[in-house]
């Protein structure tokens, strides 16, 4: 009976310690930061000193209801996330659509729309700061030259645009993932469908919303989920960009978590936001998480 | 040996020689025997590895072993090392609220006791002892202080017939007619806040005076107050007459000399070392750049600015400790202070030392500081951290107008109250 067991148990004990080494690891890097951010974000430190003040969940309360900044960084992360769900995506779509039809040149083009993916956010962030420069830039002196100065803006410091100004040097970035994504997805759509239906008399739009379409459902929960997550987690090109500013116009949840962190000596308040963003991430990452296990 | 090169080493020598007699008193600490080995954090700018050179070859059973970080990445390191203990044996650091959280926390070796021992009360200028001070004491050994003043392209003020401003009302005038003739007069970079910060902090020591400035960035007078509410004011004003360039609020402050460089703009508040960085490299002359003393008005002159300082861990094994401590103390020794200040930047921390003839902004600004100006903290620095946020966010609310200036004050004054409450 017991040798039963025993053999019953071997191949999922041989598992287990071939999953050891990569589970240290991810028990090292991801799950003890996750649950110590979540530790402190129950105390008042100043991430220096060697005593730390345990305020419960009082962290949160200042967040919900006296950090002004808190609600902005939130809207702001909104606001980021729908146009990101948006603009990014349908581009890349429309993109991929067109690069997946026989065209002279097709390699290159495909290399051309995805260039700016395996650029740093940071390195985009430069290019676009100097693009957006109010009197040294690009885009004024090319409005100057094209007789449009009165559209002249200071991109990155007018509260009103300047969010939206990191949203185009975001989207330049971000189409070339969700386009290489779509063009796999194309890939894999039977060429007899489209056929039949062409011969069903479907125009190409029909055929497009009726065929490609849903046949692209799995191709677009990725792309979603994938899109979500980052915009979440957006930081970087907003940091080097904006800086947050001006007056804490720009900030989203990644980066007022780092300011309050390191900056503010508020080492807390920061944590507190990164669980409030690890909830916030769930909402997609779970059933994204979930699809995948059932799909494997 | 060419002309300029047996020019500058006599002027090296002669400099030195004047800043050893000048400054007689020796760092009186004894090397260390044996090996040991120091951890060094400090700034990408700042060229320690110079040092270091001369350090090993004078003292080769200490090994300085450093590691370098941009302005941001350095206060984060510090923050990690101190969260994790694992902080650096020496690092360097600001001063005011950026280094206090690690005096406080007993991280950086309090030195006041050793001040007389290792002679840095003569050694060294008064105005860096007090600005690395903390609560009247030393927790590093200060290596440089950094004016921040106003530095003009004087092609600029001629083409507007002004002369360099010696009051404020003279500025306000230099600024006007710099206007009328298409030139914007302070090319600024305002990401980050510091930078306009420094507007800020000028007109405060303006309308305050010294001493009620003091108090207010010492947080003992109300920033609800007649001169902060007139220092917003007054930058709303020169906001609004143009006197920056457009759109400034969100430019990087590293790319504020272009304007300037470029003759599209005349002024920078700035910290006055372009002579170091494009004269030289670019073999310009000298005089096409000048400097002042940002005109406050007051009979104490005083500008912004600030020193850096290399602090000791208070952690470290005893004999890494003397170690660093023996470094820290050999970047100011007074006989080799004009060759380590060719290195790590001017003006030095030490008295007497001065810097080469070639670079007179330098010279000029380590001559006055030798004399009778002296620093203020800039508010980032003087104020704790969670106050700045408020004062940088208020400050730039004041120059979109999205906020008055006597709610900017308020709101500033709010955040201090709340700061108090939560120490209390």
């Amino acid at each position: 009976m017991l040798q039963q067991v025993a053999r019953a148990w071997r191949p999922t004990a041989t598992a287990l310690l071939f999953a050891l080494p990569a589970l240290a690891i991810y028990v090292t890097i991801i799950v003890y930061p996750l649950v110590y951010s979540g530790y402190l974000s129950l105390f008042e430190w100043d991430g220096v000193r060697d005593t730390r003040t345990f305020v419960g969940l009082d962290n949160y309360r200042i967040l919900f209801n006296e950090n002004r900044v808190f609600w902005i960084a939130l809207k702001n992360n909104a606001i980021w996330t729908t146009v990101a769900l948006i603009v990014p995506t349908t581009l890349g779509l429309v993109l991929a659509l067109a690069l997946d039809q026989r065209l002279r040149g097709r390699a290159f083009f495909r290399s051309v729309f995805y260039f700016p993916a395996i650029l740093s956010f940071a390195l985009t962030g430069l290019i676009f700061t100097w693009i957006y420069h109010p009197t040294l830039g690009f885009l004024n002196q090319m409005l100057e030259w094209v007789g449009a100065g009165s559209l002249q803006q200071a991109w990155l410091s007018e509260p009103s645009v300047a969010l939206y100004a990191v949203m185009v040097a975001a989207a330049w970035h971000n189409t070339g993932l969700p386009m290489l994504l779509y063009l796999a997805g194309l890939q894999t759509i039977p060429r007899e469908v489209l056929e039949a239906a062409q011969v069903d008399g479907a125009s190409p739009f029909q055929r497009f919303r009726m065929v490609t379409l849903p046949l692209l459902r799995e191709t677009t929960f990725v792309v979603l989920a994938v899109t979500f997550i980052n915009s979440l987690k957006v930081y970087d090109i907003v940091y080097v960009m904006t800086y947050g500013g001006p007056a804490n116009t720009t900030q989203v949840l990644g980066t007022w978590m780092y300011f309050l962190t390191y900056n503010f000596n508020r080492v807390g308040l920061g944590t507190s936001i990164a669980v409030i963003l690890f909830g916030l991430t769930l909402i997609f990452a779970v059933p994204y998480l979930r699809r995948l296990g059932r799909n494997a | 040996m060419s002309k300029l090169s047996r020019r500058r080493t006599l002027l090296g020598l002669a400099g030195a020689a004047s800043a050893a007699r000048l400054a007689a008193p020796a760092i009186a600490q004894t090397a260390p025997a044996g090996r040991v080995q120091v951890e060094l954090f400090g700034l990408a700018t700042t060229n320690w590895d110079g040092v270091i050179e001369h350090f090993h070859r004078d003292h080769p059973n200490i090994t300085v072993k450093s590691t370098r970080f941009g302005t941001d990445e350095m206060k984060q390191a510090l923050r990690v090392g101190a969260s994790s203990g694992q902080m650096p044996n020496l690092w360097f650091n600001w001063g005011g609220s950026l280094a206090s959280p690690y005096n406080r926390a007993g991280l950086s070796l309090d030195l006041t006791d050793r001040v007389k021992e290792l002679k840095l009360d003569q050694t060294l200028v008064p105005t860096a002892i007090t600005l690395a001070s903390d609560g009247g004491r030393l927790y590093g050994v200060p290596n440089r202080v950094v004016p921040m003043s106003i530095v003009f392209r004087n092609e600029m003020l001629e083409r507007a017939a002004v002369e360099p401003p010696r009051t404020f009302a003279e500025l306000e005038s230099a600024c006007e007619k710099l206007r009328a003739k298409n030139i914007i007069p302070f090319s600024l970079g305002g990401k980050y806040s510091w930078m306009t910060m420094r507007f800020t902090d000028f007109f405060m020591e303006h309308f305050a005076g010294p001493d009620e400035h003091d108090r207010i960035l010492a947080m003992e007078s109300s920033w609800e107050s007649e001169p902060v509410v007139k220092a917003f004011t007054k930058l709303r004003e020169w906001v609004t007459k143009n006197y920056f360039n457009p759109g400034f609020l969100n430019v990087d402050p590293a790319t504020n000399m272009t304007l300037l460089y470029q003759g599209r703009a005349a002024m920078v508040f700035e910290v006055p070392n372009v002579d170091l960085t494009r004269l030289k490299r670019e073999n310009i002359d000298a005089k096409t750049y000048g400097t002042v003393i940002a005109p406050s008005d007051h009979p104490r002159k005083r500008v912004s600015g600030f020193q850096h300082q290399l602090q000791i861990s208070a952690r470290a094994p005893a004999e890494v400790q003397n170690a660093a401590l023996f470094f820290a103390t050999y970047v100011v020794r007074p006989d080799l202070a004009v060759r380590h200040m060719a290195i790590i930047g001017a003006p030095s921390a030490v008295r007497g030392a001065m810097p080469a003839e070639e670079f007179p902004l330098q010279r000029q600004w380590a001559t006055w500081l030798q004399g009778d100006v002296s620093l203020y903290l800039p508010g980032d620095q003087a104020l704790p951290q969670e106050v700045v946020a408020a004062y940088f966010e208020a400050q730039d609310m004041v120059v979109l107008g999205t906020l008055k200036p006597q709610e900017a004050a308020a709101q500033v004054q709010k955040a201090i109250t709340a700061y108090k409450s939560r120490r209390n």
